[in-house]
């Protein structure tokens, strides 16, 4: 697969730096050329889209013309950078006249029809469920996981294609292929609280909560997350939630491409686990011990079993060649 | 040559857009007019005087007008001059209205339009000749698709009346959704009492055949005299045998899902859906049936008192003949699970649909009439528990175009009402019961007096606004909504939740419109012909319509619609002969090359191998098949078929007057 352009975005050079480095490996132990946009430019999440549309979709178009010299597809991990991108390509694609008006207040112009991906969607496409599903090595099966996917994944249609912005299954898909037990839950769309935990922090604190007492109702040791601002609500912001709101939560948050990584027989330090304030390690590493018990047990149980059945099929034998010398006499 | 052209104002519909007396005036230049009028309504009394006074006083051989749709009227003005003594087959319309005033808003585009149109109705009218009708003999059995309550109400009417009926049902028995149903609205009284007894009239009336668990194949044939393959299922149980004894089902080990009870509870492999079912009549679900599935078992041919049991059954085909159709394969409720994925799509054991709680309310239901929340249903050392909270949600799958059914279903409004009194009823007036609604659609009589019993004499709360999303917590449901009266989220922790889901196509409609050869809508409701002048009527000539497969209906109407279809296949059966249409294809028997093209491309099996005197082979088309659609004609590689009344050099002409001149 030649020729993807990876769009980091500015989350992921700093505050979700983890999410960055196992998106790579990952993608790079899956065999997927990728290379980053050169000379990228803010993708203009909320404050460019909210101040003027022409501004917004410029910035973004102008990603997409950086990317078009890598080639015709572009990932974007972070799901704001995605829906900026996202947006822009639909709305310069299909509208010739608008791209003219984009193009005129750009340096260089954008002649392309550059394919933007967000990352579940990519490894689902791209990869492949059945392909993904053979490859972990590490066995997982006995971590917990809720997948939380917010809003800007699923959401809305339009932009996102087949994705059922109500019940979105594509992070319960790829958590399964990647070897972890998915829990069912009722969270997986609802709002963390988004941006608005800075001007107003008791909002988004609410929000939030809802979301990890569900997880811990659902019993899930994890939730994971795409996002790296839920995953800053939820796991930056937990302690100051648990003194602001009187709990006392202590709900690990992994990114979707860590999880698959520990899977892909990646280690916690390779991944960056020590990143997260709630440090997801101990939960990891118990799973990890507790499949390898589970699964020698099996082994145990099976060896029994299939001794059984020596056993038996002897005292047939036996039993039946008693009877031939009986019946000889 | 002398024609008359007539056009018509039709009020202000046509001349606010067309200048129907300027163009009638210019009108008077074609070739072979030599009579011109506007007339303001032509359809009218006078209207159609002035037509007949003209045809008389300038002894007219032809009649063009210029008004509505032929869809509309043909038939009228034919009627019109054949009363003036002139053959109604020398008369063409000229589609002024449709086709020009109603989509175009400039007037002097929309006369010169409307003059082309006229120009081709009188280039048409040159060509016609005098056809005559032939008649039929008519076939007064009628056929009856689909054992609800209105093919039910269809054929006790069509029997009284001394036809002989068949109903084909594809269940085991007959009743449909009716028979599921507890209580009716608005006067509450029992389904079962008021249907039951005309289902077993039904099965005892001499003039009525019952042919359950069978489906309709193929339809061959014309109005007057179908021919219709009918598949009746294998049942496995020898019909003729069974005794309807329940020993089987009783002594069944087999279990399997309750389709009857809408899958709340469970059957046997082998079954009989309801104690009142008619015919009542075991069959076996062979998905189910350890026979089937594992090849041993056989526990009910081993208690069979009649030794019915027939493992070895085959579908059986067979044949009939029919004058007349009507069809009354009712709907399907709708499948929330597959589109209401923020309501959990299933997932939830107390978020149920309004007929899964209309079985659970049903005396003879699984939970004998009990109200109990399906999660403490049918397990061990669980004490079924009633529920304190009930939530209503109204318009699911009903007024809802994110998932495609913008429609309303009709019914939901006022069962949920029912519902919901039933629920204070059964479980106790201190049942907190709330309805969430878009707005109440109490329309029919009594309906609204109804709905304001629930709320005032009963207590139920109704809230305006709706529910965003259904999750368990803490062993309720939540549901969280909105009251946009008051302008505030709400959230409600319920113990059970009924979806009232609305009324969508029955499965299989969209296929058995096709073997009828009948149109229906994008989303699978059979199209009556005219939704006011003929809403019993299909498009194809002998097939009717009854009930919701139609569109949603309630009880009320559908038995309502159901005699008036009943009705009107008496009317078409009261006459010996029917008239066809003289517009038929001809061959010109000269200049058939024998190819056969014109056997293989007709949908009536009209054309047929003709023996001529010199032992060569001809096509001949049986006038009393063909249906005159004109796939033959364009079809002939040599053009040797013309269609009568509509030949190819008349379309010619048609096309040279506009382009030519």
């Amino acid at each position: 697969m030649a020729g993807v352009a990876y769009y980091p975005g500015c989350s992921l050079r700093h505050s979700a730096i983890e999410f960055d480095r196992s998106t790579r490996i990952v993608l790079e132990s899956l065999g997927i050329d990728y290379e980053v946009v050169k000379d990228w430019t803010c993708c203009g999440a909320s404050p460019a889209h909210m101040t003027n549309h022409l501004l917004a979709q410029a910035l973004a178009t102008r990603n997409l013309r950086q990317a078009a010299k890598i080639g015709e597809e572009l990932l974007a991990p972070c799901p704001a950078c995605y829906q900026r991108e996202k947006n822009a390509e639909v709305e310069v694609h299909a509208d010739a006249d608008f791209r003219a008006e984009v193009n005129e207040i750009m340096d260089e112009p954008y002649t392309g029809e550059v394919r933007v991906w967000s990352l579940p969607e990519f490894l689902k496409e791209k990869v492949g469920l059945a392909t993904l599903a053979k490859l972990p090595t590490t066995d997982l099966s006995q971590l917990k996981v809720v997948p939380y996917y917010g809003c800007l994944l699923a959401r809305p249609t339009e932009l996102t294609g087949e994705c059922d912005t109500e019940q979105p299954m594509i992070m319960d898909q790829l958590l399964a292929a990647a070897g972890a037990d998915v829990v069912w839950w009722n969270y997986k769309t609802e709002c963390c609280g988004a941006s608005v935990g800075v001007p107003n922090k008791i909002i988004q604190q609410r929000l939030s909560e809802k979301i990890l007492s569900q997880a811990e109702e659902a019993g899930a040791d994890a939730i994971v997350a795409a996002c790296p601002l839920c995953h800053q609500n939820l796991d930056m912001r937990q302690h100051q939630l648990n003194d602001a709101m009187g709990t006392s939560h202590h709900m690990p948050v992994l990114y979707l491409t860590q999880v698959i990584g520990l899977g892909l027989g990646f280690t916690v330090k390779e991944m960056m686990l020590d990143k997260h304030l709630i440090d997801p390690t101990p939960v990891v590493e118990r799973a990890i011990a507790k499949a390898a018990e589970v699964r020698a047990e099996a082994e145990r149980k099976a060896q029994e079993a299939a001794e059984k059945a020596r056993k038996k099929a002897e005292r047939k034998k036996q039993e039946a060649k008693a009877k031939n010398v009986e019946e000889r006499e | 040559m002398r024609i008359g052209v007539f056009v018509c104002h039709c009020g202000t519909n046509i001349a606010a857009t067309v200048d129907s007396e300027g163009i009638a005036a210019r009108a008077g230049e074609l070739k072979g007019v030599v009579h011109t009028e506007d007339i303001i309504y032509t359809c009218s009394e006078p209207g159609q005087q002035a037509i007949q006074q003209a045809i008389r006083e300038k002894n007219l051989d032809r009649v063009v007008v210029a008004a509505c749709s032929p869809h509309m009227h043909e038939v009228t003005f034919r009627r019109t001059v054949e009363g003036a003594g002139l053959n109604p087959y020398l008369f063409e319309m000229a589609n002024i209205r449709e086709h020009c005033s109603w989509i175009h808003a400039d007037k002097p585009e929309g006369s010169e339009k409307a003059y082309d149109l006229i120009k081709m109705a009188v280039a048409k009218v040159r060509d016609l000749e005098p056809l005559y009708a032939n008649e039929v003999e008519v076939n007064k059995d009628v056929l009856v698709i689909g054992g609800g309550v209105a093919g039910i109400q269809t054929a006790l009417d069509l029997a009284e009346a001394g036809l002989k009926v068949t109903v084909v049902e594809k269940e085991t028995t007959i009743g449909g959704t009716m028979a599921q149903l507890d209580k009716t609205f608005p006067t509450i009284d029992c389904s079962a009492c008021i249907l039951t007894p005309r289902m077993v009239d039904c099965a005892q009336h001499e003039n009525i055949e019952i042919m359950a668990y069978s489906e309709v194949d193929r339809v061959q044939g014309y109005v007057g005299n179908f021919t219709v393959d009918i598949r009746k299922k294998a049942s496995m149980v020898d019909w003729d045998k069974c005794i309807g004894c329940e020993l089987c089902q009783q002594k069944c080990p087999a279990k399997a899902p309750d389709a009857f009870n809408e899958g709340i509870a469970t059957t046997k492999a082998i079954y009989i859906p309801f104690p009142q079912a008619v015919p009542k009549r075991a069959a076996i679900q062979v998905d189910y049936c350890r026979w089937f599935q594992e090849g041993k078992c056989r526990v009910c041919e081993r208690v069979c008192p009649a030794d019915a049991i027939d493992y070895e059954q085959q579908d059986e085909y067979m044949q009939k003949e029919f004058g007349a159709i009507v069809v009354a394969t009712g709907q399907d409720v709708f499948p929330w699970e597959e589109y209401y994925h923020e309501y959990g799509s299933g997932r939830i054991p107390d978020v149920i649909s309004g007929l899964q709680y209309e079985r659970m309310l049903n005396a003879s239901g699984p939970t004998h009439g009990h109200v109990v929340r399906p999660s403490t249903m049918g397990q061990k050392d669980v004490e079924p528990e009633e529920p304190k909270t009930v939530v209503f949600i109204q318009c699911i799958g009903s007024r809802d175009e994110s998932v495609g059914r913008p429609y309303c279903s009709n019914v939901c409004c006022m069962y949920t009402a029912k519902q919901a009194i039933l629920t204070k009823d059964h479980v106790g007036m201190e049942t907190e019961v709330y309805v969430f609604y878009i707005d109440i659609r109490a329309f029919g009589k009594g309906y609204e007096e109804f709905v304001k019993r629930a709320q005032t004499e009963f207590g139920v709360k109704y809230v305006r606004g709706r529910v965003s999303k259904l999750y368990e917590e803490r062993g309720k449901v939540k549901v969280r909504g909105m009251d946009t009266l008051l302008g505030k989220q709400v959230e409600i922790d319920a113990d059970l939740v009924v979806l009232a889901s609305g009324i969508t196509a029955a499965d299989g409609a969209s296929e058995l419109a096709q073997r009828l050869n009948i149109s229906y809508d994008q989303y699978g409701f059979f199209k009556e012909s005219h939704p006011k002048l003929r809403p019993l009527e299909t498009n194809t000539a002998g097939i009717f319509l009854a009930g919701a497969c139609q569109a949603p209906k309630d009880i009320p109407t559908t038995v309502a619609q159901a005699s008036g279809t009943a009705a009107k296949v008496l009317g078409l059966l009261a006459k010996d002969k029917l008239k066809t249409s003289p517009m038929i294809a001809r061959v010109d028997q000269s200049r058939c090359v024998s190819c056969w093209k014109c056997i293989e491309v007709c949908p009536f099996g009209a054309p047929e191998k003709e023996e001529l005197r010199d032992g060569s082979y001809k096509s001949h088309i049986i006038e009393t098949v063909c249906q005159g659609c004109g796939i033959c004609v364009a079809t002939c590689p040599v053009n040797c078929i013309d269609l009568k009344g509509f030949g190819t050099q008349s379309v010619l002409d048609q096309i040279e007057e506009v382009l030519l001149t």
